[in-house]
């Protein structure tokens, strides 16, 4: 039973005190006058928690930046506790809470028994709740009946699961089974070593002779490793040889080639000697040609210019000597008419000679040009291949050293010896790695063998029995949640359907029953016809909820009081009367407080044990 | 009054369980190989008990996984005698 309550700078509550009485208590005040967070205050104080999202700290006055709840309240056994929650407000808007567990003698605090996470604990075992019973069934925030009674089926299921606290038997079952599952599976690797050891694979034999027969394959697989090393190396020498031979074949192919491009660089080059003298000697004598060419071409091109000048300075002389009055070219004195043709006829005659010359000589010029010409192609390609002989003898020189040297490699030996040393060589090395292999194996059965021959039976055994003895509690466990969830749904489902029916019977008249269907829907029948709770009237739904809770926190952790926050709501004066009565009519089993909310003040005209009246 | 909380109803689900497991081990013809492995200790069950009780349903997975692993890690069987089958 709540005995006092006394808040400071909570909500809208700066520094609240009040005590409450056996029976019904009735909270009364208008909105925002503190009903609801006083309630709320209650609820902290039990459970350290809000019965919303809200954080403690989010309850502190504004502007304020600590708060304190107190709660006096009378345990299942009778003895009287006081709770201090004590929430403080860092500068960065962190909280820190204290909780602090007092026992009362005569209204004297005694000294702290419990604090912390301790105390919250100790609080419910007093009042014999559980936080998510105390917040399912005893503690009804407003609103809370419409949000449940009207979820559809699966929400509703999963609502009295939650109720009821099966959720939660089914969460541990679960996780029982995990860890059971986790354990069988240790414990059957441990079984499967020892059942090597017990079938009879190995017997039981000196540590020492089996170290013995292990030392003695080591040393054969060495030997066996020895043997391998040495043939692979020769296999890898032959393979070597066998590469030379290749790359032996390939030059042989490469020089007949260079020869081939040599024979086509020479091909009619005249003269003696090896291709290079003489591709030389005829690019010489061409060269040489070219450059008696040249200049010949040189001494007729001034011969042409001279013959030009020459032409000109006589076609002069005749434009003067063609005058009237005509002046000897040489002694520069008055010719004759007669004189002057004479002249003109003899310079006339030059003229034709010197043409004739020049003709001639412009002709030669333009032969030799074409020759020259020609003779320079020629010279060009002679040039292109004296540098591509160059290039064909020099690889021919390098392939020939690399010759010598891949001869001097292969060693004279012949190409099918080397193949058929190899096909020798890997038949060797298949039999000695299948050696080998069984070796491995044997080794390997051997380490086994002296692993079990060490092996620690017992304490295997041990360990065995314990994941058995481990495993077996969990499944007694893990039976018991089944059995125990099992026993919560349906025995005290029939309970509580048995007591809502006498609530509806008393409301309503005639005989009812109320059936918990398989999807755990509360159904209402009387004679032939069913009632769903979406059925029923605001009032009804009203009734019938407070009832479950009521009859819920009967059979499951009542702490001897519920708490109700505006649960007249919608409540016609009969209606209201009848859920009071039913409300009082509750201490025959065991709940011997309400504590009401309301903002109606008609309420008042009824009689309370006790009415705490709030102001705005 | 009838009124029993979900842990009371664990504890009695849970020794009856236990007793019914004893009474079915005695009456078996088929000897265990281990039979101590199938007895249960006081402080195991009250360990087990308090284990269910202490769950508050808002814990995680992890959290009670590593709970009851730690719970069970302690338990052993007492009593090393071997009854041949």
């Amino acid at each position: 039973m709540i005995l006092r309550l006394e808040v400071k700078n909570w909500c809208n509550l700066e520094s609240f005190s009040t005590t409450f009485d056996k029976g019904c208590n009735l909270v009364i005040g208008p909105n925002f006058s503190g009903k609801s967070s006083l309630l709320n205050a209650i609820f902290f104080a039990i459970t350290g928690k809000l019965p919303n999202e809200l954080e403690p700290k989010d309850m502190i006055q504004k502007g304020k930046n600590e708060m304190t709840v107190q709660l006096d309240f009378v345990a299942k056994d009778g003895d009287t506790y006081r709770i201090r929650r004590y929430v403080k407000l860092s500068k960065t808007a962190r909280q820190s809470i204290s909780t602090h567990l007092y026992p009362l003698v005569n209204d004297i605090e005694q000294e702290e028994i419990a604090s912390g996470n301790e105390a919250t604990e100790k609080i419910l075992e007093c009042l014999n709740t559980e936080p998510m019973l105390f917040k399912r069934s005893i503690f009804m925030t407003e609103g809370d009946v419409y949000r449940i009674l009207t979820k559809r089926e699966r929400g509703l299921r999963e609502e009295i699961y939650k109720v009821l606290g099966i959720e939660r038997i089914h969460a541990i079952a679960k996780i029982a089974d995990k860890l059971k599952k986790e354990l069988k599976k240790e414990k059957n690797a441990l079984e499967k070593r020892l059942e090597l050891g017990e079938l009879g694979e190995f017997e039981k034999e000196d540590t020492g002779t089996i170290e013995e027969k292990l030392n003695e394959i080591d040393n054969r697989i060495a030997k066996i490793k020895e043997k391998i090393n040495k043939l692979t190396n020769e296999k890898s020498e032959l393979n070597e040889k066998l590469d030379a031979y290749e790359r032996f074949n390939k030059i042989e192919k490469d020089l007949e080639m260079l020869a081939n491009k040599m024979k086509a660089l020479t091909k009619g080059i005249p003269g003696e000697g090896n291709y290079k003298e003489r591709l030389e000697s005829y690019y010489n004598s061409r060269k040489e040609k070219l450059d008696n060419l040249k200049n010949e071409i040189t001494s007729l091109e001034a011969d042409i210019i001279a013959i030009e000048h020459r032409l000109k300075d006589l076609r002069d002389d005749l434009e003067r000597l063609s005058a009237e009055t005509s002046i000897c070219p040489t002694c520069e004195r008055p010719l004759t008419r007669q004189e002057a043709e004479r002249i003109i006829s003899k310079k006339k005659e030059n003229i034709s000679k010197l043409e004739k010359e020049l003709s001639k000589k412009k002709e030669d010029l333009i032969e030799k040009r074409k020759i020259k010409k020609d003779l320079e192609n020629t010279v060009s390609d002679l040039s292109w291949k004296l540098s591509e002989l160059d290039r064909a003898l020099k690889s021919a020189r390098e392939l020939n050293e690399e010759k010598s040297k891949l001869t001097a490699e292969i060693g004279g030996q012949s190409k099918s010896g080397l193949i058929a040393r190899l096909s020798e060589i890997d038949n060797e090395l298949d039999d000695l790695e299948a050696e080998k292999s069984n070796l491995l194996e044997e080794r390997g059965r051997l380490n086994a063998k002296l692993e079990f021959t060490k092996l620690d039976y017992d304490k295997i055994e041990q360990d065995i029995r314990n994941l058995e003895h481990r495993v077996y509690i969990l499944e007694l466990f893990i039976k018991a949640c089944k059995s125990t969830a099992e026993r919560v749904s349906k025995e005290l489902i029939r309970k509580i359907g048995d007591d809502v029916a006498n609530v509806w019977k008393r409301l309503h008249g005639g005989i009812w029953q109320v059936e918990i269907s398989d999807n755990l829907q509360p159904i209402l029948k009387r004679d032939a016809s069913e009632y769903l709770p979406m059925q029923l009237s605001g009032a009804e739904k009203m009734i019938l909820f407070i009832a479950l809770r009521a009859f819920t926190a009967k059979y499951l952790g009542n702490p001897g009081f519920l708490i109700f926050d505006e649960p007249f709501e919608h409540l016609d004066p009969e209606n209201r009367v009848f859920l009071k009565d039913f409300l009082l009519s509750l201490s025959n089993d065991g709940i011997e407080q309400i504590i009401i909310s309301s903002c109606d003040e008609k309420l008042l005209e009824e009689k309370w044990n006790k009415i705490i009246e709030l102001k705005k | 009054m009838e009124q029993l909380s979900i842990d009371s109803i664990f504890r009695k689900v849970f020794l009856e369980l236990i007793a019914e497991e004893k009474k079915k081990s005695k009456k078996s013809s088929k000897k265990r190989k281990y039979p101590d492995v199938y007895t249960l200790h006081d402080n195991e069950i009250e360990k087990m008990i308090e284990f269910f009780k202490k769950c508050s349903g808002e814990e995680t997975q992890e959290e009670l996984l590593d709970t009851l692993r730690r719970v069970i890690d302690d338990f052993e069987v007492r009593g090393q005698e071997l009854v041949q089958p």
